[in-house]
């Protein structure tokens, strides 16, 4: 983490989203965070955070692939969806992890690891899909759908 | 670290379940078979490198109130108006609002 000092957004006006999702794995640099909640303030909505209930300071920025092209939506194999209970893509709800550069104006999705939650048992994982074409920083405004339907 | 020489076709075992075994060798390059459970995903190390490194920087810019402005700035409208029609996916709600 940077030394720099953060101004974070006033807690008060936060909304939680989720129960508590049990990510069994953690995700890759936050290992040792095992639950996590969606969580969003009304005004930022669609974009949402998955915070960690272990360390409420960490937070990363998602958005449901729903709401994205068609095309772009993630394929899980059945092993990965197997590591999280699931037996149907049906029954996952998938997002990407976004990254905000405030000097740019952009905001990049990482479309290579999609998290993904079985929403039955509310389990979780980043899967990291085995797609070279697939970006980690791919422009959010390159993901939507098209004018007319996606 | 273990070191250990194989040839072409041989194997080295971790555990009980976890086969590396060489297929390959040429051009200064070696290729790897990997037979692992599922429950044990194999990436290259640079790939996996690369999605910490990710996480870190979404995390480190994520809830900043510079990164909430930029968000609202540089979303695309589409994205916006549906955020307002709550389509937003969230996978379940806290029972005392559901």
């Amino acid at each position: 983490m940077s030394d720099e000092p953060k101004e974070h957004a006033s807690k008060s006006d936060w909304v939680e989203l989720s129960d508590p999702l049990k990510f069994p794995a953690g995700l890759p640099g936050f290992e040792e965070h095992k639950q996590f909640i969606l969580e969003s303030r009304a005004e930022m909505r669609p974009f949402l955070w998955l915070r960690s209930v272990d360390d409420p300071e960490v937070a990363l920025p998602v958005i449901s692939c729903l709401l994205l092209k068609k095309q772009v939506l993630p394929h899980i194999s059945k092993e990965e969806l197997s590591l999280i209970d699931c037996h149907s893509q049906d029954d996952i709800a998938p997002y990407y992890i976004l990254r905000v550069d405030p000097k740019e104006g952009t905001i990049t999705a990482n479309t290579r690891a999609p998290v993904i939650i079985n929403t039955k048992t509310m389990q979780g994982r980043q899967v990291i899909l085995d797609q070279d074409d697939l970006r980690v920083d791919e422009l959010l405004t390159n993901l939507m759908p098209s004018r007319g339907g996606a | 670290m273990l070191v250990l020489t194989r040839k072409c076709g041989e194997s080295i075992r971790v555990a009980d379940n976890i086969i590396f075994t060489i297929l390959e060798c040429a051009g200064g390059q070696v290729r790897v078979g990997i037979t692992a459970p599922p429950q044990l995903p194999v990436h290259r190390e640079e790939v996996y490198l690369r999605i910490r490194e990710e996480n870190l920087a979404a995390a480190r810019s994520g809830d900043t109130m510079d990164a909430m402005d930029a968000l609202l700035k540089s979303a695309p409208e589409e994205l916006r108006r549906k955020g307002k029609s709550e389509e937003s996916g969230e996978p379940g709600r806290p029972v005392d609002s559901s």
